[in-house]
């Protein structure tokens, strides 16, 4: 391992992805649209490729945390539970507005909401999946799809049942913690995600789920909801949250949400790379991926990281 | 048989991103759409990051300046300033029970030259450009507010200096016809021109200073 004087940067340039992601509402016409198979079944992405796009422009992603394997291990799961979902891609659909909504630019959000709403009653979708805690809340609570049933990835894998085939005997016993997101936990009126996620758990062989100090309604946030900033407070909050991951000694810290992904995978990376660190040693990673690595097969889909980037920068300038 | 019949068709045009053509044709359906996806937030992303390199001013007589209470240690700026200006420190903060260090970029002002490069790159907006003391912004351009710039000053004392040369050529005559006076004559020219100027703050300081020692000595004197 390497080390650097300063560590690889850390945190997330969000007024560039601002710009980014208010750009898409400027432009509402539709598209010329091609879904190859089509479904009632639908799964929305989200913003995850802009993370990880982000992640790696910032200096914070050197092939540890990976927002992509997101996409991937949904599509594989939904294909173990014996569904092809038709995928809302980002080449037509927008943002879900959740971030614009909970800046206060509402008429920004409202213009996504419009735009994502035609869409998707144009495409005859009836479930709506998707695997993002923010994205669930919004489609769910800020939009209005009437006979549309938008449900969280970890839900729609518990009511079909998913089975996890038994663990090779050699695999070691794990201890896994999960972090409830804010959105589609406690600031869920109906319908909380609290216990698929941790069902879905329990159900694979090795592994033994292990509660945080808060969980549930009390979970502690991982730091920044809505990327609304980073700075010294929220960073504090990120690391005490990390801190009660290794106090109870998991080696996996379970996330359902891409941006507690980020952060935690932030701040994990810039400890990563401190000599004497031994307190981060656990693995983070969104619930998806680690049920789909439990799965038999391949992902559908390549890395999303950059496989240039797989080492931190030299310490000082670069030039 | 008409899924196995695309994939070759397929095949020659993900090889270059992917080793392996996928044998499943759904497979190499959702790797496409990962990938497109994937190339579309970059492409998107660039654009928007291009957006920044036109709002900051710039230049000589320009300076950055750094919000320490945004500024979330990322390096950004530490590794694109090309001047050696921006230094990285820890600061200490405290949570009620519990404390952590942050990294924070600090300006060095003697090398910054304003160059808008790290204000750019800063993600979070931490980094502003202002003006130093006695420049302003005019019409987008930094100008300085004193009022000729250095530049015309110098030609000021040269336009003001033949002035007094020019009553010496007058003065030079009297002693010009004796020739050992003439090692006298140039040192008066330096007294004349020279001397009315500058030499006057300089006495008065020394006076000042004479002084003030001289009372403080009387006082404790006094005292004494």
């Amino acid at each position: 391992m390497m080390e650097t004087e300063y560590g690889p940067g850390r945190t997330i340039p969000h007024p560039v992805m601002f710009r980014v992601l208010d750009s898409e509402a400027e432009d509402t016409t539709i598209p010329e649209i091609r879904v190859e198979h089509k479904s009632e079944f639908a799964y929305y992405p989200g913003c995850i490729d802009y993370y990880d796009v982000e992640m790696q422009f910032s200096h914070m992603n050197y092939g540890d945390t990976n927002h992509g394997i997101i996409f991937d291990s949904s599509i594989k799961l939904l294909r173990a539970v014996g569904i092809q979902p038709m995928i809302l891609d980002r080449s037509f659909m927008k943002c879900c507005g959740h971030d614009q909504l909970w800046q206060g630019k509402v008429d920004v959000f409202e213009r996504m909401r419009d735009y994502n709403t035609k869409l998707i009653k144009m495409l005859g979708v009836k479930t709506f999946i998707t695997s993002c805690a923010e994205g669930y809340r919004t489609f769910k609570l800020d939009y209005k799809l009437d006979g549309v049933r938008v449900v969280h990835i970890t839900q729609f894998l518990y009511e079909r049942g998913l089975r996890i085939p038994p663990q090779p005997e050699t695999a070691k016993k794990i201890r896994v913690a999960f972090q409830d997101p804010c959105r589609s936990g406690r600031q869920m009126p109906l319908d909380p995600v609290y216990e698929e996620p941790r069902e879905l758990v329990k159900r694979v062989d090795n592994a033994e789920l292990v509660e945080l100090k808060t969980f549930r309604a009390d979970a502690q946030c991982c730091g920044v909801a809505q990327m609304m900033y980073c700075n010294d407070k929220t960073k504090g909050l990120t690391a005490s949250r990390m801190d009660e991951a290794s106090d109870v000694g998991a080696d996996y810290l379970l996330v359902a949400c891409p941006k507690c992904l980020t952060h935690f995978g932030c701040l994990h990376h810039e400890n990563k790379w401190k000599p004497g660190e031994e307190r981060y040693a656990f693995k983070v990673m969104d619930v998806t991926q680690f049920l789909a690595e439990r799965l038999p097969g391949d992902y559908p889909t390549g890395s999303n990281i950059d496989a240039k980037r797989k080492e931190p920068p030299l310490p000082g300038r670069r030039g | 048989m008409s899924g196995l019949a695309t994939a070759p068709a397929v095949a020659p045009k993900p090889p270059s991103v992917l080793p392996s053509p996928p044998a499943d044709p759904l497979v190499a359906y959702y790797r496409n759409v990962r990938q497109m996806n994937l190339a579309l937030a970059k492409e998107r992303y660039k654009q928007g990051f291009k957006v920044r390199t036109q709002e900051y001013i710039r230049g000589r007589g320009t300076l950055a300046i750094v919000d320490e209470e945004i500024c979330m240690g990322c390096t950004h700026c530490f590794d694109n300033c090309a001047f050696e200006a921006i230094d990285m420190v820890d600061r200490k903060f405290a949570l009620p029970e519990y404390t952590y260090t942050s990294r924070k970029a600090i300006i060095i002002e003697d090398n910054c030259v304003g160059c808008e490069k790290c204000a750019i790159v800063c993600p979070v907006d931490a980094i502003t450009m202002v003006t130093k003391h006695g420049f302003e912004v005019k019409d987008g351009r930094v100008v300085s507010t004193t009022a000729p710039p250095p530049a015309p000053r110098p030609a000021a004392p040269m336009a003001a200096t033949p002035r007094p040369v020019t009553p010496l050529p007058a003065a030079r005559p009297a002693p010009s016809p004796t020739t050992p006076p003439k090692t006298e004559a140039p040192p008066e020219r330096t007294e004349t021109l020279t001397a009315k100027p500058p030499p006057k703050p300089e006495p008065k300081e020394e006076a000042e200073t004479e002084e003030s020692t001289t009372e403080s000595e009387t006082r404790e004197e006094d005292e004494g």
